[in-house]
């Protein structure tokens, strides 16, 4: 839990680089524009886990997964997002498969490995 | 800019914030990284849409935001802290088309050195 009201704020520097990268070079980002994003960006974030915290109850989990995001964007009308999303979570997907694969060496099939990977993503 | 699928902002940042709107048990990791990557692509389709608005101008302001807040349905839930900002003549004139309704006399004294095109001069 937040305990104080700027544990919802995001770093400003960061916020900054991040809107400087999507605009031309020569383009200079007024302060108040930037705390409204910075702060748009939070209250986007809240309201996207309330969605999400939504999608995830509708099947009585408890926790809160990726695939939860992805539902509640596309519910919220961010389509935009689902696809570099999607990109992210097939990666780190392949990325547990083969820590597992390694650590289990011989023993366990890849097979296996992947149908635990299932269960423990639609949790 | 940061190399890390999840861009640059900080990840544990963005898992307090869900934790505070959330009354699930547990925020997985994956939600949470791809939550920091959502608001990192928040911010930029915000600035880029608002940066439309400023005409090629070389500042990207408040207003521009706000201004995208305003038309378009789906950022509704960020209307109440974003408010459209007027300046001191709008408001000025807002106040005189209220008292003075009947009659046809326009207020262009004070926006002259105000620097906002009203439109409305003589």
């Amino acid at each position: 839990m937040a305990e104080k009201l700027e544990d919802l704020n995001l770093p400003n520097l960061t916020v900054q680089k991040i809107i400087k990268d999507a605009l031309p070079d020569s383009v200079n980002v007024g302060k108040d524009a930037r705390s409204a994003l910075s702060r748009a960006a939070s209250i986007f974030v809240l309201y996207i886990t309330s969605q999400a915290t939504k999608e995830s109850q509708k099947v009585n989990r408890k926790t809160l997964s990726g695939p939860d995001i992805i539902a509640a964007l596309e519910e919220l009308e961010f389509d935009e997002f689902v696809e570099p999303l999607q990109a992210m979570l097939k990666e780190f997907k392949e990325a547990k498969q083969k820590k597992k694969s390694r650590k289990s060496g011989d023993v366990e099939t890849e097979e296996n490995d992947e149908v635990v990977e299932e269960e423990e993503t639609g949790e | 800019m940061s190399t890390k699928p999840w861009g640059a902002l900080p990840v544990y940042r963005i898992m307090t914030i869900m934790k505070s709107s959330s009354e699930a048990e547990n925020i997985g990791k994956d939600s949470s990284l791809m939550m920091t990557k959502a608001a990192e692509l928040f911010i930029k389709m915000l600035s880029r849409e608002g940066y439309k608005l400023a005409n090629g101008g070389r500042s990207l302001e408040y207003k521009h935001v706000a201004e995208v807040v305003q038309r378009d349905e789906r950022y509704e839930f960020l209307r109440d802290i974003m408010p459209k900002k007027i300046t001191y003549a709008e408001y000025k004139k807002m106040q005189g088309i209220q008292e003075n309704r009947d009659e046809s006399e326009t207020e262009d004294d004070d926006e002259s050195d105000s620097g906002t095109s009203s439109g409305s001069s003589q």
